[in-house]
């Protein structure tokens, strides 16, 4: 390019054409910088009609927007190869340097790729949306510390009053995320007087009108969101408070969507629109709350959903359970019945069938008899000499104080003493702690020939009576004085020679031992129990508190001479009992053993 | 207040009976009237019981539950019971028999079916609770004094089984003297405290 001087108008020297200023007198040279072809003014058209052959074809397209340039939309043909181009465009007018970079272009690059123009289009298009971004980030810091300042108010609104009236947690964050006319960042036009007054209709959620119609009428459908943004939301909520406010709305908008989800999925979950308003304001429990609480009654009318109401699906189950709880106070409920687990219906027919031959057994085979031990026991031994101590006139004090259920482990015991008893001659003196005592003598007089026994009677109280009865002297003149009123002829536990008590219950027979025995003579107080009493019988035995027990059969068949025991118990019967046992045990062994194993050889299968 | 009247007053009955097993001769006497208003506040007590008793089964009727049924039985027997107490009188024979024909079976066929239903129990055991150190002990223990208890052992009359079988029997006397010792210490220590009142209030 050849460079051409210009004289400054002001000074008159000589400067370089490119310059801004005069190098001498510093005056602005701008009306003379200037490239070939080019306009500055903005104004008209860059390039004048007549004028536009004789621009570079790079410049023509940066200022024409039918071009794609900055200032117009690109278009379809903006990256075409240059080959069409020049087949469409190039003209003989264009310039020459022009020509030679393309020429050379062509030898430097000689693929046959086509050398795409990427020049004026894209580089428009990449500021448009840095500009755009720009904009939008713009707009994203204002709503942002909009929020900002809405999570302090409410900060400050929660540590009011409000707490302390009751407002749950919940709805006092939605009505202080709900943000007054005032606050609104967007909000330019200033609310008129009236409309202040009002309550605002619903905070700034994103949710445009038609969108809120369409989720009222169940037709709206959530356009698709990137799913961490709510995972991301979770997480900082959690771990900061003051992101809340950046959460919560998202976290509406999720409430939305499950909703929606759910009304399309035919299972949609509305809020409660059966609740009466007494019931809502049990759940609201707050007296501030009142005025949405007939909102809700105002919309369970129209059945329409109320924005402000979305529950969560949890909360939603939730409250109908506390529904139901009210509805349930002081109706009868019926216990669901339990399906019993599915049981093996062959272990069940052994077990039946097993149970079933022992009792045949034990029928069939008849009595056999209670074998006598080869050594009696100590204490069985004891009670039966403490009996043959007794001397004709001798008085005895017989106490019934067991239960109907254990009257055949116990009566067989009690019949053989009964019928020792009166072969001494003694005097027989017959009490009960109990009222079934009166009848189960009746039977045992009645069923063992034993007519000869007085008839019992009830020493009322129970333990208590036992105790005063043990209490009573005759020698002491106070209390011969304070019971003189019965009228009866009382003798004191002191004037028997020997007490027998019948009894089933350890209870019974440590309150025996521990408040009364200790009022009668040494090894005067005998007892005749079950078997299964042995154990603890045996401990006061060995004390020196106890003159002498018999418990269970052995003891009995040990003590009885006369075989009043055979005529009773079926010593058989008592072995199948005992093999069956035996055999139910093993076959639980056995079961235990087949499942495991049948488990092992699932587990080496798989 | 309502916790303090009733241990005050028991807190000082209680006293007051030791203090009559102590000196029986100076307070003996005043002993056996504090026995007497104790059996009288103790049958008090059992008749409310039973009242209370017979107005929930009532109330069970009222209602129509499907369990309504057994408490109609139960209210029906109940008056027969309680009518023919009252105009026959307790000691009357017919009427003992009546009961005992009655009561004695009813309670002898519960036993029966507990005995079953431990019988299900121990096919079930080790399937329920499977295997332990503790869950074999017990079947093993079962088992030899179930064996022990059939007496084929004892027929063979060898001293050393005889011996064997004298040393298992002990076992059970062992455990229930441990147990024992545990229970009377317990009672010790609740008896002392219901008579001082220590923990009562506290909750």
């Amino acid at each position: 390019m050849t460079e051409e001087l210009r004289d400054c108008p002001h000074c008159g020297n000589k400067n370089l054409p490119t310059a801004s200023r005069c190098v001498h007198c510093g005056l602005e040279l701008e009306e003379f910088f200037s490239f070939e072809g080019q306009n500055d003014s903005g104004e008209v058209p860059l390039v004048p009609p007549d004028e536009e052959e004789g621009l570079p074809e790079l410049l023509r397209d940066l200022q024409q927007p039918d071009l794609g340039g900055i200032f117009g939309e690109p278009k379809e043909g903006d990256t075409r190869p240059i080959g069409e181009e020049e087949q469409k465009i190039v003209s003989p007018a264009v310039p020459e340097w022009l020509s030679r970079v393309r020429e050379r272009a062509k030898v430097e690059y000689p693929s046959d790729a086509p050398i795409r123009k990427t020049g004026a289009s894209e580089t428009g298009k990449t500021d448009r949306d840095r500009v755009s971004q720009e904009f939008d980030a713009w707009i994203a810091r204002l709503q942002e510390s909009a929020r900002r300042e809405a999570m302090l108010k409410a900060k400050a609104v929660r540590s009011s009053s409000l707490n302390e009236e009751g407002v749950p947690d919940w709805l006092q964050r939605v009505r202080e995320l709900q943000p007054k006319p005032e606050e609104r960042p967007t909000e330019e036009v200033p609310l008129k007087a009236d409309e202040a007054d009002e309550e605002p209709k619903g905070w700034d959620s994103g949710w445009s009108e038609e969108d809120l119609e369409k989720l009222r009428r169940g037709e709206y459908q959530e356009p698709d969101e990137p799913a961490s943004d709510h995972s991301e939301i979770e997480e900082t909520a959690d771990s900061d408070e003051s992101d809340l406010a950046e959460v919560e709305e998202p976290l509406v908008e999720h409430q939305i969507a499950e909703l929606d989800e759910e009304s399309a999925a035919g299972d949609r979950i509305e809020p409660d629109i059966s609740v009466k308003p007494e019931e809502t304001a049990e759940v609201v429990e707050s007296e501030p709350a009142e005025s949405e609480c007939e909102a809700v009654s105002e919309k369970k009318e129209t059945e329409d959903l109320q924005p402000d109401l979305l529950l969560l699906k949890s909360q939603y189950e939730r409250a109908n359970l506390l529904k139901q709880l009210i509805n349930q106070e002081g109706k009868a409920s019926f216990t669901p019945r339990i399906n019993p687990p599915a049981r093996g219906g062959a272990a069940q027919i052994i077990l039946a069938l097993l149970m079933l031959i022992g009792v045949i057994g034990a029928v069939l085979i008849g009595d056999a008899v209670w074998p006598r031990p080869a050594v009696p026991a100590l204490a069985a031994a004891a009670f039966k000499q403490s009996l043959e101590n007794l001397k004709p006139g001798d008085k005895v004090l017989v106490v019934l104080d067991y239960q109907p259920a254990a009257s055949a482990d116990i009566e067989p015991g009690v019949t053989a003493v009964f019928r020792t008893l009166q072969e001494k001659k003694v005097e027989i003196t017959l009490r009960t702690t109990q009222p079934t005592g009166l009848w189960l003598a009746d039977s045992l007089r009645s069923g063992s020939s034993l007519e000869t026994l007085p008839e019992p009677r009830l020493i009322p109280g129970g333990l208590l009576g036992m105790l005063k009865w043990a209490h009573y002297s005759p020698t002491n003149p106070v209390i011969r004085t304070a019971t003189s009123d019965s009228g009866e002829t009382m003798l004191s536990l002191h004037d028997f020679t020997r007490v027998l008590v019948v009894t089933d219950a350890s209870l019974s027979i440590a309150s025996w031992m521990e408040q009364v025995s200790h009022w009668l003579p040494p090894n005067s107080l005998l007892m005749i129990t079950p078997s299964q009493e042995a154990v603890t019988l045996s401990v006061y035995y060995d004390s020196g508190q106890l003159g002498g027990y018999l418990a269970g059969m052995s003891d009995f068949a040990s003590f009885d001479k006369l075989s009043a025991l055979n005529a009773q118990v079926s010593y058989r019967a008592y072995q199948v009992g005992l093999l069956i046992m035996i055999m139910l045990l093993l076959l639980g062994f056995v079961v235990k053993a087949d499942d495991d194993a049948n488990r092992k050889q699932k587990l080496e299968a798989k | 207040m309502k916790r303090i009247i009733p241990l005050f007053v028991a807190t000082l009955t209680s006293f007051f009976v030791l203090a009559g097993l102590i000196w029986p001769v100076s307070l003996g006497g005043y002993l056996n009237i504090v026995l007497d208003w104790a059996i009288i506040v103790g049958a008090m007590a059992l008749l409310v019981a039973i009242a209370h008793l017979f107005l929930a089964q009532w109330r069970k009727i009222a209602r129509g539950n499907r369990s309504s049924f057994y408490s109609l039985v139960f209210v029906i027997v109940f008056l027969l019971s309680l009518g023919g107490g009252l105009v026959m009188g307790v000691d009357d024979p017919e009427y003992r028999l009546w009961i005992s024909s009655i009561q004695k079976p009813l309670e002898v066929s519960l036993l029966g079916l507990a005995a079953v239903v431990m019988a299900g129990a121990g096919v079930q055991f080790y399937r329920t609770r499977g295997w332990s150190p503790l869950t074999v002990a017990f079947g093993v223990s079962a088992l030899v004094f179930l064996v022990i208890g059939l007496g084929f052992l004892q027929v063979l009359n060898s001293p050393p089984v005889n011996a064997i079988i004298k040393t298992l029997q002990m076992l059970p006397l062992i455990g229930a003297r441990g147990l024992l010792i545990g229970m009377s210490f317990g009672a010790l220590i609740v008896a002392l405290k219901a008579l001082t009142g220590e923990g009562v209030g506290n909750d």
